[in-house]
């Protein structure tokens, strides 16, 4: 049984190598594939063990492409289970064993873990955030077969089945929605996990206003598509 | 009928994106152009005042609405040019990671 542990990166180099020895010491079956998505600074390679790859994208490409190459690589060198954890600190690691056990003993073969604590109103910005995220659970809980209490975490588990069937889509920024639609899509069986997320220590959210309303227009498009699919397939 | 243009174009670029001819983020802002449009073409004091700047004495709507129409075509046309490039890059990169990864 070999694990990939995937880990994204952008400009988050302060609380990686600490994340890498959490991990890596954790289990041997542990296998961790950090991909610098194009940092401002390249990432610096930190020779802990061989069980430990560094790939950079020369630009910033997006997490989903990073995704891509990381499904890849876990198809090529048969891995059993996938397990993507953010970079910046927010997904404790003992979730990791904890994501891995759910896998196995629910017999599922996705696993979101749920953040229980990602709603915030404290200032404007995390206010309208929230509303915005609880839009968009509300419209997919109503027309996806899936139920999910937080569809934007980045931290999920897959077993082999599921990443080869997720491998086959490209997936862009901020894949997470699109990669759950895509899941139950192919009637893959998902399960959650709830996890505490942490308070971000370095660094800032890429998130802004902008994007943000990029993000929503990308949201409805990819419903329509998923609507049209789903009108398709009756 | 002059919702027609504007719901004509919507569903073009709905429809190149469900083929994937067309980016999230490049869809999105032509969505928002054609948001724009619809606005404007269904306000008769938007017009008036684009028509009073341009100092057009007589508002030659339909002209307008040609220009508009071609100026989407091609800004259409040169979305669906990036996002191919865009695909041919990613699918480079992503055939470099494989080499690399698996060397």
């Amino acid at each position: 049984m070999k694990n990939l542990i995937f880990i994204p990166s952008y400009n988050d180099q302060a609380e990686l190598s600490k994340l890498i020895e959490e991990l890596i010491y954790v289990d041997t079956q542990n296998f961790i594939l950090v991909i610098d998505d194009g940092s401002d600074t390249p990432l610096v390679n930190v020779n802990i063990s061989d069980r430990v790859i560094f790939f950079r994208i020369p630009f910033n490409a997006g997490i989903g492409v990073a995704t891509n190459i990381a499904m890849d690589y876990a198809i090529i060198n048969k891995f059993n289970y996938f397990i993507r954890i953010d970079a910046d600190g927010q997904h404790h690691p003992k979730y990791v064993n904890q994501i891995l056990k759910n896998l196995k003993n629910l017999n599922a073969d996705m696993i979101v873990g749920t953040r229980i604590n990602h709603k915030s109103y404290g200032n404007l910005r995390n206010a309208l955030a929230t509303i915005v995220k609880l839009h968009m659970s509300f419209l997919l809980n109503k027309i996806s077969t899936t139920k999910l209490n937080d569809w934007s975490t980045g931290f999920f588990a897959l077993n082999q089945l599921a990443i080869e069937k997720l491998a086959v889509f490209s997936y862009d920024r901020y894949p997470e929605v699109e990669l759950y639609l895509r899941a139950a899509e192919k009637e893959l069986k998902i399960a959650t996990l709830d996890i505490f997320q942490l308070k971000r220590n370095e660094g800032n959210s890429s998130l802004n206003l902008l994007t943000s309303v990029k993000l929503l227009i990308r949201f409805y498009l990819i419903l329509i598509r998923y609507c049209i699919e789903r009108v398709r397939k009756l | 009928m002059k919702l027609l243009f504007p719901f004509f174009i919507f569903f073009v670029v709905i429809y190149l994106f469900y083929k994937n001819k067309l980016n999230a983020d490049l869809a999105g802002l032509l969505i928002l152009g054609l948001s724009f449009l619809l606005l404007i073409s269904n306000n008769n004091f938007i017009i008036y005042f684009l028509a009073d700047i341009l100092s057009i004495q007589y508002i030659p709507l339909a002209i307008i609405a040609c220009s508009i129409a071609i100026m989407f075509c091609l800004c259409i046309y040169l979305a669906v040019i990036i996002n191919d490039t865009r695909k041919r890059q990613i699918h480079l990169v992503r055939m470099l990671a494989q080499l690399k990864l698996n060397s």
